[in-house]
C-alpha cells in the first residue's frame, strides 16, 4: 500500500540511523540482571540475580535465577490467575501476583507495572501503555514506586531501556529497592 | 573410570585456573535449546578459595575467600558480601574447589562414558538442595564439564577448559579487593 502523502518514506538509510518510531509489544522476551534490596526483620538482605521474562497475549512467564544461573523462582500468570513455584515448595496460586509475591518472596515484585515499564512506558489516564520520553536518568512516580530511566541503548535501529533502578518504601519489606538491567531484548 | 579420576583429582590437586564457557539449556516443547552462553576464568585452592569470573556477557565475578562469598556486578558497581558459613558445601563450587569431606554432602557414583568424557553423578544429600542432579565430567584426570540440573529441570553445562593444574598462585591471590567506588551490601 503506497505510504500516505506527507509521510516520509522510511529509505533504508534514514531507517537505520533514526530509530523506528516505537510501540508496545504485546509479545515480547527478555533477560537480564535483577539485584534487589529489602529488610527482612530489620536486617539489610541483598539479592543478586538475574531474570527471564516471556510475554505474550495470553501468558506471561517469569524466571528468578541466582548468580550461577540456578533457578530460585518460576512465576505464571494467565487469564486463570498466577502461579509461584519456587525451589523446593508447593506450587502457590493467587489471583493477585503482585500480592502472592509479597507475601511468597518477602520483597516486592511489581509484575503488572513491570509489563509497561520494562519497555519504557507506563500506564497513561486511559490505562493504555504511553512511551516515556528515553532521556537518561528520567525519573517518575507510578503505583508508588519511583522510577528512574538510568540509561536507554539504541539496539536493531530501536531505542529502548537498559537499567531501571525502582525504590519504594513497604511496611513489610522497609526501604525495597530493585536495580535492573536488560542485557537481552527480543521481540519475535 | 570417572570416580577413580574424580578422587585421584580431589586428592592430588591443590589448585587450578583455567576458562569456562557456561551454556543454560532449556526445554522448549520438549526440545533442548540454548537460551543464555556466558564465558570467563576461574581459579580456585583448596579447601574452599576461589573466583569465578564472567567476562561474557557481562563482568560479573563470584569469590569466596573461605569465610565470605563477594559477588560484584561492574556495570552496578556493587559487592555483595555473603557470610558463606558452610553455604558453600552443596554448591558445584564445592564439588571443584571444596575440600576432601566431599563425599558428605554428596552421593557419588559412575554415570559411564560418553564421547570419550566419563561422567559421574553427584546427588545432593541434602533435600532443599537448589539441584536435582550434577554431573561431573572427567578426561585425563581433569574436570572437564560440569552439567548442573536445578530442580525445575533447567539446566547448566559448563565446560572448562585450559586448565592447569597446581599452579603457584600469589600469597594474596583469593583475597578480595573493593574495586574503587563500588557500593557494598552485605548479608
Amino acid at each position: 500500500c503506497a505510504t500516505p502523502p506527507g509521510m516520509p518514506r522510511a529509505t533504508e538509510s534514514n531507517q537505520a540511523a533514526q530509530p523506528q518510531t516505537r510501540h508496545y509489544r504485546e509479545q515480547i522476551n527478555l533477560s537480564g540482571r535483577i539485584h534487589v534490596q529489602y529488610q527482612h526483620n530489620d536486617k539489610a538482605q541483598s539479592l543478586p540475580g538475574s531474570f527471564e521474562w516471556s510475554q505474550d497475549h495470553e501468558k506471561l512467564h517469569i524466571n528468578l535465577l541466582n548468580p550461577l544461573g540456578q533457578t530460585i523462582a518460576s512465576i505464571e500468570q494467565d487469564a486463570h490467575g498466577a502461579r509461584l513455584q519456587q525451589a523446593n515448595q508447593d506450587m502457590r496460586s493467587a489471583a493477585n501476583l503482585d500480592q502472592l509475591l509479597d507475601e511468597a518472596l518477602g520483597w516486592p515484585l511489581p509484575v503488572a507495572g513491570l509489563k509497561d515499564w520494562l519497555q519504557g512506558y507506563s500506564r497513561n489516564a486511559r490505562q493504555t501503555p504511553s512511551a516515556l520520553p528515553t532521556e537518561d536518568n528520567l525519573m517518575l512516580t507510578a503505583d508508588g514506586w519511583q522510577l528512574r530511566y538510568v540509561t536507554w541503548i539504541q539496539e536493531a535501529g530501536e531505542i529502548r531501556p537498559k537499567r531501571l533502578d525502582l525504590q519504594r518504601y513497604t511496611p513489610q519489606a522497609g526501604a525495597v529497592s530493585l536495580k535492573i538491567i536488560i542485557d537481552q531484548w527480543n521481540t519475535p | 573410570n570417572a570416580l577413580e579420576q574424580f578422587r585421584a583429582f580431589v586428592a592430588n590437586t591443590k589448585g587450578a585456573k583455567g576458562e569456562f564457557s557456561q551454556q543454560q539449556i532449556k526445554l522448549v516443547d520438549g526440545k533442548a535449546t540454548i537460551s543464555k552462553t556466558a564465558s570467563g576464568t576461574f581459579s580456585f585452592s583448596r579447601p574452599g578459595k576461589f573466583i569465578w569470573t564472567y567476562s561474557k556477557p557481562y563482568e560479573q565475578s563470584l569469590q569466596t575467600d573461605g569465610d565470605k562469598l563477594y559477588i560484584y556486578d561492574k556495570d552496578l558497581n556493587q559487592v555483595t558480601i555473603k557470610e558463606l558459613n558452610g553455604a558453600l558445601g552443596a554448591s558445584p563450587a564445592a564439588i571443584l574447589f571444596g575440600n576432601s569431606d566431599l563425599e558428605k554432602n554428596f552421593q557419588l557414583k559412575d554415570a559411564g562414558t560418553k564421547q570419550g568424557v566419563e561422567w559421574l553423578d553427584a546427588s545432593p544429600k541434602a533435600k532443599d538442595s537448589q539441584f536435582e542432579h550434577i554431573g561431573i565430567g572427567m578426561k585425563d584426570g581433569l574436570p572437564m564439564a560440569l552439567e548442573l540440573r536445578d530442580s525445575f529441570g533447567q539446566v547448566s553445562l559448563v565446560t572448562l577448559k585450559n586448565v592447569e593444574k597446581n599452579p603457584n598462585f600469589k600469597v594474596d591471590q583469593f583475597k578480595f579487593v573493593l574495586p574503587s567506588g563500588a557500593e557494598v551490601f552485605r548479608q
